[in-house]
């Protein structure tokens, strides 16, 4: 029997252009055929804080984001470290002079902290009743000020600065830390919790 | 002669307040209003009249420190305000009518005859939402801030 009237293997393979690797095709790599990359610049946060970043390479608003996002994740980290620099502060003086601290106020600071992007720490105050009071405060005398009352429950006093006619809003009462946000934002207030 | 007890802080005048450490923010430079308001055991906030003692401001600082009956923490801060103008920007606000008033206290075995001692009225209690209000109105109405001790 002629052996070209056996089946082959090779018969059934599919053909080599369809799954021969680029490189044993004859191209240097599987990306020759692309436009060349752009060259991605990247900030580098520093130990120092978001300002003090190095750049590397060219940019291009992708890596324009990327930055931004790192250097916020920075800032957001090393608000938190100094926020719990400061409340240990407040915790070790409080022991120290047998002075009350309230735990479920710290907790409630300390679970609003965490849904706030910050890039500069509040002023954190010890208060007689041992309650923690966190003020946001510009030169413009506006304010967010907040003191955690515990169980879910927040004081505030807010000051904002309002145009036609000019004048300053003031407002203070009590609000759960669910809807704190809210009255922030409400009472124009945002651009206090930078 | 000095003013009888009860009797206003004239307008013109100044007084001080002890600001303690725990409402002051070190990293920040900072201080709350909460610390105008009255301490444990305090009935209306304590501040000390300053134009009882002649100036410079370092004597009548010194005047104060010397007759003052509360231990100053080093880390606190002292806070000067004005009579009139801290009276006139509170009621401004609509928020309440403060009163500022000589409030001497005699000597006792422990301390001397605290004569600068005054008190402000019309602050509302404490842990309160007007009351931080207040506190933090009185914040706006500083002049000026000392170190407890001087440097």
């Amino acid at each position: 029997m002629p052996l070209h009237l056996y089946n082959s293997t090779a018969a059934f393979s599919p053909p080599p252009v369809l799954y021969e690797p680029a490189a044993r095709l004859g191209r240097g790599s599987p990306t020759d055929d692309l436009p060349a990359l752009r060259p991605r610049r990247f900030r580098i946060p520093r130990e120092g804080g978001a300002d003090e970043t190095e750049t590397i390479g060219g940019g291009d608003p992708i890596a324009e984001y990327a930055e931004k996002q790192i250097a916020r994740v920075a800032a957001r980290k090393r608000v938190a470290i100094e926020t719990e620099r400061r409340l240990r502060e407040l915790l070790i003086d409080a022991f120290g002079a047998c002075e009350p601290f309230s735990e479920a106020s710290l907790d409630d600071l300390r679970a609003f902290m965490s849904e706030v992007a910050l890039s500069i720490r509040p002023s954190i105050f010890l208060l007689d009743n041992g309650n923690l009071r966190a003020v946001w405060r510009n030169a413009a005398k506006e304010q967010v000020a907040l003191q955690f009352l515990g169980d879910k429950v927040v004081q505030y006093v807010m000051f904002a600065r309002r145009e036609n006619p000019p004048m300053m809003m003031r407002d203070a009462g009590q609000d759960t830390l669910a809807h704190i946000r809210d009255k922030i934002a409400a009472n124009g207030c945002n651009h206090l919790l930078v | 002669m000095p003013p009888a007890k009860g009797s206003a802080v004239p307008d013109s005048h100044h007084v001080l307040r002890y600001i303690s450490r725990k409402h002051v923010d070190p990293d920040k430079n900072e201080f709350t209003g909460s610390g105008f308001l009255a301490r444990l055991g305090e009935g209306c906030p304590s501040v000390n009249w300053i134009e009882c003692f002649a100036p410079p401001i370092e004597n009548q600082l010194a005047g104060i420190r010397a007759e003052k009956r509360l231990k100053y923490e080093k880390r606190g801060k002292l806070a000067r305000l004005n009579v009139r103008g801290t009276r006139e920007y509170v009621v401004a606000e609509g928020a309440t009518i403060l009163a500022f008033l000589h409030d001497q206290e005699d000597a006792t075995e422990k301390y001397p005859e605290h004569t600068s001692h005054c008190v402000i009225q019309g602050v509302p209690e404490l842990n309160t939402p007007e009351g931080e209000l207040i506190g933090d109105l009185l914040l706006d109405c500083v002049l000026e801030t000392y170190e407890v001790v001087p440097g």
